[in-house]
Protein backbone atom coordinates (compact mmCIF):
# COMPACT_ATOMS: atom_id res chain seq x y z
CA UNK A 1 0.00 0.00 0.00
CA UNK A 2 3.18 2.68 1.09
CA UNK A 3 4.45 1.79 -2.58
CA UNK A 4 1.11 1.97 -4.49
CA UNK A 5 1.02 5.67 -2.28
CA UNK A 6 4.52 6.43 -3.49
CA UNK A 7 4.24 5.40 -7.17
CA UNK A 8 0.84 7.50 -7.44
CA UNK A 9 2.33 10.17 -5.91
CA UNK A 10 5.27 10.04 -8.11
CA UNK A 11 3.11 9.56 -11.29
CA UNK A 12 1.06 12.68 -9.92
CA UNK A 13 4.22 14.75 -9.38
CA UNK A 14 5.75 13.68 -13.02
CA UNK A 15 2.51 14.57 -14.95
CA UNK A 16 1.75 17.96 -13.32
CA UNK A 17 5.43 19.05 -14.36
CA UNK A 18 4.86 17.54 -18.01
CA UNK A 19 1.66 19.40 -17.78
CA UNK A 20 3.23 22.55 -16.75
CA UNK A 21 6.37 22.40 -19.05
CA UNK A 22 4.59 20.81 -21.86
CA UNK A 23 5.97 22.43 -25.18
CA UNK A 24 3.10 24.73 -27.28
CA UNK A 25 2.34 23.99 -30.47
CA UNK A 26 0.34 25.88 -33.48
CA UNK A 27 -1.44 24.14 -36.34
CA UNK A 28 -1.16 25.94 -39.46
CA UNK A 29 -1.93 24.21 -42.17
CA UNK A 30 -0.74 25.09 -45.99
CA UNK A 31 -3.79 23.67 -48.36
CA UNK A 32 -5.03 24.84 -52.11
CA UNK A 33 -8.54 25.57 -51.57
CA UNK A 34 -9.64 22.44 -53.21
CA UNK A 35 -8.21 20.39 -50.72
CA UNK A 36 -9.73 22.19 -47.79
CA UNK A 37 -12.85 21.80 -49.43
CA UNK A 38 -12.01 17.68 -49.35
CA UNK A 39 -10.84 18.22 -46.02
CA UNK A 40 -14.00 19.46 -44.96
CA UNK A 41 -16.12 17.56 -46.77
CA UNK A 42 -14.40 13.78 -46.05
CA UNK A 43 -14.39 14.97 -42.19
CA UNK A 44 -17.05 12.46 -40.55
CA UNK A 45 -17.57 14.60 -37.37
CA UNK A 46 -21.45 15.59 -36.56
CA UNK A 47 -20.24 19.36 -36.98
CA UNK A 48 -18.30 20.89 -39.48
CA UNK A 49 -17.19 24.37 -38.68
CA UNK A 50 -15.66 26.73 -40.99
CA UNK A 51 -14.97 30.09 -39.35
CA UNK A 52 -13.82 32.95 -41.77
CA UNK A 53 -10.83 34.25 -39.84
CA UNK A 54 -8.35 38.28 -40.09
CA UNK A 55 -5.62 38.59 -37.77
CA UNK A 56 -6.11 41.97 -37.60
CA UNK A 57 -9.23 42.66 -38.18
CA UNK A 58 -11.21 43.64 -34.11
CA UNK A 59 -13.88 41.76 -34.77
CA UNK A 60 -11.93 38.39 -35.84
CA UNK A 61 -9.69 39.08 -32.58
CA UNK A 62 -12.66 40.19 -30.52
CA UNK A 63 -14.16 36.51 -31.10
CA UNK A 64 -10.96 34.43 -30.57
CA UNK A 65 -10.59 34.01 -27.26
CA UNK A 66 -14.43 32.99 -26.85
CA UNK A 67 -14.20 30.34 -29.81
CA UNK A 68 -10.76 28.94 -28.27
CA UNK A 69 -12.57 28.43 -24.79
CA UNK A 70 -15.07 26.41 -26.26
CA UNK A 71 -12.86 24.39 -28.17
CA UNK A 72 -10.43 23.69 -25.59
CA UNK A 73 -13.11 23.00 -22.81
CA UNK A 74 -15.15 20.91 -25.26
CA UNK A 75 -15.53 17.33 -23.49
CA UNK A 76 -17.48 15.40 -27.01
CA UNK A 77 -15.28 16.77 -29.85
CA UNK A 78 -18.04 15.83 -32.01
CA UNK A 79 -17.09 18.83 -34.09
CA UNK A 80 -14.04 19.96 -36.84
CA UNK A 81 -13.18 23.38 -36.37
CA UNK A 82 -11.47 24.83 -39.75
CA UNK A 83 -10.38 28.42 -39.11
CA UNK A 84 -9.70 30.10 -42.49
CA UNK A 85 -7.57 32.65 -42.71
CA UNK A 86 -6.76 35.42 -44.92
CA UNK A 87 -2.63 35.39 -44.06
CA UNK A 88 -0.38 35.02 -46.95
CA UNK A 89 1.43 31.81 -47.30
CA UNK A 90 4.21 34.56 -46.85
CA UNK A 91 3.02 35.65 -43.95
CA UNK A 92 2.92 32.75 -41.93
CA UNK A 93 5.35 33.70 -38.99
CA UNK A 94 2.89 36.85 -38.46
CA UNK A 95 0.22 34.21 -37.63
CA UNK A 96 2.35 32.04 -35.84
CA UNK A 97 3.56 34.93 -33.65
CA UNK A 98 -0.23 35.62 -33.25
CA UNK A 99 -1.36 32.29 -32.24
CA UNK A 100 1.81 31.70 -30.03
CA UNK A 101 1.15 34.65 -28.05
CA UNK A 102 -2.01 33.78 -27.69
CA UNK A 103 -2.13 30.35 -27.24
CA UNK A 104 -4.83 29.45 -29.68
CA UNK A 105 -3.65 25.51 -30.97
CA UNK A 106 -6.85 25.47 -33.43
CA UNK A 107 -6.47 24.30 -36.41
CA UNK A 108 -5.79 27.25 -39.07
CA UNK A 109 -5.38 27.15 -43.02
CA UNK A 110 -3.82 29.42 -45.07
CA UNK A 111 -4.64 29.12 -48.61
CA UNK A 112 -1.82 28.42 -50.59
CA UNK A 113 -3.91 29.88 -54.02
CA UNK A 114 -4.91 32.76 -52.26
CA UNK A 115 -7.16 34.96 -54.32
CA UNK A 116 -5.51 38.61 -54.28
CA UNK A 117 -8.96 40.20 -54.97
CA UNK A 118 -12.38 38.58 -54.06
CA UNK A 119 -10.82 36.25 -51.52
CA UNK A 120 -14.19 35.88 -49.64
CA UNK A 121 -16.28 35.13 -52.92
CA UNK A 122 -14.26 32.47 -53.40
CA UNK A 123 -13.08 30.99 -50.68
CA UNK A 124 -16.85 30.59 -49.25
CA UNK A 125 -18.23 29.87 -52.57
CA UNK A 126 -15.48 26.98 -53.20
CA UNK A 127 -16.34 24.98 -49.92
CA UNK A 128 -20.73 26.18 -50.03
CA UNK A 129 -22.33 27.21 -53.04
CA UNK A 130 -25.45 28.05 -51.57
CA UNK A 131 -23.66 30.34 -49.02
CA UNK A 132 -24.18 34.10 -49.56
CA UNK A 133 -20.58 35.08 -49.34
CA UNK A 134 -21.98 38.89 -49.73
CA UNK A 135 -23.38 38.49 -46.19
CA UNK A 136 -20.68 37.40 -44.31
CA UNK A 137 -17.50 38.97 -42.86
CA UNK A 138 -14.44 37.98 -40.90
CA UNK A 139 -15.55 36.03 -37.93
CA UNK A 140 -18.67 34.66 -39.72
CA UNK A 141 -19.08 30.58 -40.27
CA UNK A 142 -20.13 28.18 -41.43
CA UNK A 143 -21.39 24.66 -39.68
CA UNK A 144 -22.26 21.74 -42.13
CA UNK A 145 -23.31 18.88 -40.94
CA UNK A 146 -22.16 15.30 -41.60
CA UNK A 147 -23.86 14.73 -44.57
CA UNK A 148 -22.26 18.21 -45.56
CA UNK A 149 -25.37 19.87 -45.74
CA UNK A 150 -25.12 23.74 -44.10
CA UNK A 151 -27.23 23.89 -41.14
CA UNK A 152 -26.00 27.09 -40.14
CA UNK A 153 -24.43 30.86 -42.13
CA UNK A 154 -24.10 33.12 -39.81
CA UNK A 155 -23.77 37.00 -41.30
CA UNK A 156 -22.81 40.09 -40.28
CA UNK A 157 -25.76 41.72 -38.68
CA UNK A 158 -25.31 39.23 -36.09
CA UNK A 159 -23.57 40.12 -32.70
CA UNK A 160 -20.77 38.56 -31.55
CA UNK A 161 -22.99 37.17 -28.42
CA UNK A 162 -25.43 35.45 -30.97
CA UNK A 163 -21.97 34.13 -32.77
CA UNK A 164 -21.00 32.22 -29.22
CA UNK A 165 -24.34 31.38 -28.30
CA UNK A 166 -24.81 29.40 -31.76
CA UNK A 167 -20.88 28.16 -31.47
CA UNK A 168 -21.51 26.88 -27.91
CA UNK A 169 -24.64 24.74 -29.29
CA UNK A 170 -21.98 22.57 -31.56
CA UNK A 171 -18.99 22.99 -30.05
CA UNK A 172 -19.49 20.77 -27.33
CA UNK B 1 -10.96 55.64 -37.58
CA UNK B 2 -11.69 52.79 -35.50
CA UNK B 3 -7.68 51.90 -35.74
CA UNK B 4 -7.14 55.48 -34.75
CA UNK B 5 -9.57 55.23 -31.60
CA UNK B 6 -8.42 51.93 -31.01
CA UNK B 7 -4.57 53.19 -30.51
CA UNK B 8 -5.65 55.94 -28.69
CA UNK B 9 -7.13 53.81 -25.80
CA UNK B 10 -3.93 51.44 -26.08
CA UNK B 11 -1.88 54.57 -25.56
CA UNK B 12 -4.02 56.06 -22.90
CA UNK B 13 -5.05 52.95 -20.72
CA UNK B 14 -1.82 52.73 -18.73
CA UNK B 15 -1.99 56.25 -17.98
CA UNK B 16 -6.15 56.08 -17.10
CA UNK B 17 -5.77 52.97 -15.58
CA UNK B 18 -4.16 55.28 -12.62
CA UNK B 19 -7.18 57.33 -12.01
CA UNK B 20 -9.98 56.78 -8.99
CA UNK B 21 -7.50 54.92 -7.35
CA UNK B 22 -6.35 55.20 -3.60
CA UNK B 23 -2.27 53.75 -2.90
CA UNK B 24 -2.41 51.93 0.26
CA UNK B 25 0.12 49.61 2.03
CA UNK B 26 0.12 45.87 0.72
CA UNK B 27 1.85 42.76 2.20
CA UNK B 28 2.11 39.34 0.48
CA UNK B 29 -1.40 38.36 1.86
CA UNK B 30 -3.14 41.30 -0.68
CA UNK B 31 -0.77 39.96 -3.03
CA UNK B 32 -2.23 36.67 -2.38
CA UNK B 33 -5.85 37.73 -2.68
CA UNK B 34 -5.53 39.69 -5.50
CA UNK B 35 -3.57 36.90 -7.69
CA UNK B 36 -6.46 34.46 -6.50
CA UNK B 37 -9.06 37.11 -7.28
CA UNK B 38 -8.21 37.93 -10.71
CA UNK B 39 -7.30 34.00 -11.47
CA UNK B 40 -3.62 35.63 -12.76
CA UNK B 41 -1.80 32.66 -13.27
CA UNK B 42 1.52 33.68 -11.81
CA UNK B 43 3.75 31.47 -10.13
CA UNK B 44 5.00 32.42 -6.33
CA UNK B 45 8.54 32.19 -7.25
CA UNK B 46 8.70 34.75 -10.08
CA UNK B 47 7.20 37.68 -7.71
CA UNK B 48 9.41 40.16 -6.45
CA UNK B 49 8.27 43.16 -4.26
CA UNK B 50 10.92 46.15 -4.05
CA UNK B 51 13.26 45.88 -1.04
CA UNK B 52 12.66 49.06 1.23
CA UNK B 53 11.60 52.75 0.59
CA UNK B 54 14.41 54.80 0.63
CA UNK B 55 17.45 52.52 -1.14
CA UNK B 56 14.56 50.24 -3.91
CA UNK B 57 11.43 52.25 -4.51
CA UNK B 58 12.39 55.97 -4.08
CA UNK B 59 15.05 55.46 -6.89
CA UNK B 60 12.51 53.71 -9.07
CA UNK B 61 9.91 56.25 -8.36
CA UNK B 62 12.39 59.00 -9.53
CA UNK B 63 13.46 56.60 -12.58
CA UNK B 64 10.98 55.96 -15.17
CA UNK B 65 10.86 52.56 -14.21
CA UNK B 66 7.90 52.69 -12.10
CA UNK B 67 5.24 52.19 -14.78
CA UNK B 68 2.65 49.71 -15.36
CA UNK B 69 1.72 47.70 -17.04
CA UNK B 70 5.31 47.41 -18.74
CA UNK B 71 8.15 44.49 -19.25
CA UNK B 72 11.99 45.98 -19.42
CA UNK B 73 14.25 43.46 -21.07
CA UNK B 74 17.83 42.57 -20.73
CA UNK B 75 20.33 40.64 -22.21
CA UNK B 76 22.53 37.84 -21.08
CA UNK B 77 25.26 40.85 -19.95
CA UNK B 78 21.92 42.48 -18.18
CA UNK B 79 22.45 45.24 -20.61
CA UNK B 80 18.69 47.02 -20.73
CA UNK B 81 17.52 46.32 -24.85
CA UNK B 82 14.22 48.47 -24.25
CA UNK B 83 10.77 48.66 -21.98
CA UNK B 84 7.54 46.57 -23.70
CA UNK B 85 4.03 48.08 -23.89
CA UNK B 86 0.40 46.33 -24.44
CA UNK B 87 0.99 47.68 -27.93
CA UNK B 88 4.66 46.01 -28.72
CA UNK B 89 3.74 42.85 -26.75
CA UNK B 90 2.48 40.45 -29.19
CA UNK B 91 5.20 41.20 -31.35
CA UNK B 92 8.21 41.63 -29.14
CA UNK B 93 7.12 38.49 -26.82
CA UNK B 94 6.28 35.75 -29.49
CA UNK B 95 9.02 36.33 -31.63
CA UNK B 96 12.60 37.11 -29.88
CA UNK B 97 13.95 38.17 -32.96
CA UNK B 98 12.16 41.20 -32.84
CA UNK B 99 13.80 42.76 -29.84
CA UNK B 100 16.49 45.17 -29.61
CA UNK B 101 19.57 44.01 -30.31
CA UNK B 102 21.56 46.95 -29.28
CA UNK B 103 21.34 47.54 -25.73
CA UNK B 104 20.30 51.37 -24.84
CA UNK B 105 22.55 53.15 -23.86
CA UNK B 106 22.85 55.00 -20.39
CA UNK B 107 20.11 52.81 -19.07
CA UNK B 108 20.48 51.63 -15.97
CA UNK B 109 21.49 47.81 -15.82
CA UNK B 110 19.83 44.69 -14.46
CA UNK B 111 22.16 45.25 -11.16
CA UNK B 112 20.23 48.21 -10.13
CA UNK B 113 17.01 46.74 -10.62
CA UNK B 114 17.72 43.24 -9.02
CA UNK B 115 19.71 44.72 -6.03
CA UNK B 116 16.95 46.63 -4.77
CA UNK B 117 14.02 43.24 -4.67
CA UNK B 118 12.86 40.74 -2.52
CA UNK B 119 10.81 37.92 -2.87
CA UNK B 120 7.42 38.72 -1.64
CA UNK B 121 6.73 36.08 0.60
CA UNK B 122 9.78 34.81 2.28
CA UNK B 123 11.47 38.57 1.92
CA UNK B 124 14.95 36.68 0.35
CA UNK B 125 17.02 39.08 -2.01
CA UNK B 126 17.06 38.12 -5.43
CA UNK B 127 19.77 36.04 -5.90
CA UNK B 128 19.88 33.97 -9.51
CA UNK B 129 23.71 32.99 -10.42
CA UNK B 130 22.44 31.84 -13.66
CA UNK B 131 22.78 33.37 -17.16
CA UNK B 132 19.95 34.33 -18.87
CA UNK B 133 19.97 35.07 -22.67
CA UNK B 134 16.88 37.91 -21.83
CA UNK B 135 15.24 38.66 -18.29
CA UNK B 136 11.79 40.33 -18.79
CA UNK B 137 10.82 42.33 -15.48
CA UNK B 138 7.13 42.27 -15.86
CA UNK B 139 5.60 45.89 -13.84
CA UNK B 140 2.09 45.03 -12.11
CA UNK B 141 0.64 46.23 -9.22
CA UNK B 142 -2.75 45.83 -7.60
CA UNK B 143 -4.72 48.19 -8.99
CA UNK B 144 -8.86 48.33 -8.60
CA UNK B 145 -10.59 50.41 -11.46
CA UNK B 146 -12.65 50.14 -14.25
CA UNK B 147 -9.41 48.74 -16.48
CA UNK B 148 -8.55 46.07 -13.78
CA UNK B 149 -10.26 43.71 -16.00
CA UNK B 150 -8.48 44.68 -19.15
CA UNK B 151 -4.94 44.94 -17.10
CA UNK B 152 -5.55 41.21 -15.68
CA UNK B 153 -5.67 40.38 -19.33
CA UNK B 154 -2.58 42.02 -20.06
CA UNK B 155 -0.50 41.04 -16.94
CA UNK B 156 -2.04 37.32 -18.12
CA UNK B 157 -1.29 37.45 -21.53
CA UNK B 158 2.19 38.22 -21.06
CA UNK B 159 3.00 35.95 -18.19
CA UNK B 160 1.50 33.10 -20.30
CA UNK B 161 3.47 33.60 -23.50
CA UNK B 162 6.46 33.95 -21.80
CA UNK B 163 5.77 30.72 -20.08
CA UNK B 164 5.31 29.00 -23.29
CA UNK B 165 9.18 30.76 -24.23
CA UNK B 166 10.16 28.72 -21.14
CA UNK B 167 8.74 25.36 -21.98
CA UNK B 168 10.05 26.03 -25.45
CA UNK B 169 13.44 26.00 -24.35
CA UNK B 170 14.06 29.75 -24.56
CA UNK B 171 16.71 30.66 -21.66
CA UNK B 172 14.64 33.02 -20.21
CA UNK B 173 13.96 34.80 -16.42
CA UNK B 174 10.84 36.32 -15.75
CA UNK B 175 10.67 38.92 -12.98
CA UNK B 176 7.07 39.43 -11.83
CA UNK B 177 7.95 43.31 -9.98
CA UNK B 178 5.52 44.27 -7.82
CA UNK B 179 5.11 47.73 -7.72
CA UNK B 180 3.30 48.58 -4.96
CA UNK B 181 4.18 50.16 -1.35
CA UNK B 182 4.80 47.93 0.71
CA UNK B 183 4.22 47.08 4.58
CA UNK B 184 7.67 45.08 4.95
CA UNK B 185 9.23 48.15 4.71
CA UNK B 186 8.13 49.10 8.04
CA UNK B 187 8.06 52.66 8.02
CA UNK B 188 7.14 55.10 10.83
CA UNK B 189 3.78 56.31 11.04
CA UNK B 190 4.35 59.54 9.81
CA UNK B 191 6.54 58.42 7.07
CA UNK B 192 3.63 56.08 5.77
CA UNK B 193 1.27 59.24 5.90
CA UNK B 194 4.07 60.66 3.89
CA UNK B 195 4.44 58.30 1.32
CA UNK B 196 0.89 57.79 1.53
CA UNK B 197 0.19 62.09 0.79
CA UNK B 198 3.06 62.30 -1.85
CA UNK B 199 1.81 58.76 -3.88
CA UNK B 200 -1.78 59.20 -4.06
CA UNK B 201 -1.02 63.49 -5.09
CA UNK B 202 1.54 62.33 -7.76
CA UNK B 203 0.04 59.47 -9.41
CA UNK B 204 -3.97 59.29 -8.08
CA UNK B 205 -4.35 62.22 -9.86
Amino acid sequence: MKYLFIISFLFTACYSITAQNAVFKTNIQLMELEELKEEIFESEKEYKIAFIFNQFCPDSRDIFPDLDKLYKNSTQKNFDLFVVTNNKEKKQQDLEDHLFYYGYEEPFYIIKDKPLLGFFKKTILNICDSCDYKEMGYSDFIVFNENNEVLVQTNYNQTKEEHISILKKYMQ
Amino acid sequence: MKKIILLFYLIALPIFAQKEYTYNFKNSDSLDAYIEKYELPFQEEDIYITKDFENSFRPYSESKFLRSPRIYVFNEEGQFLESITNITSEKKLANFKKLRKRPEKNEPSLDFWTSKIVHYKTGNDYDDPKNYDYTFVVNWDLIESEQTAQLVEIWSEWYNVLLRQKAKGENIQIILLNIDLQERWELSPDMRRFVLENVNRSWGE
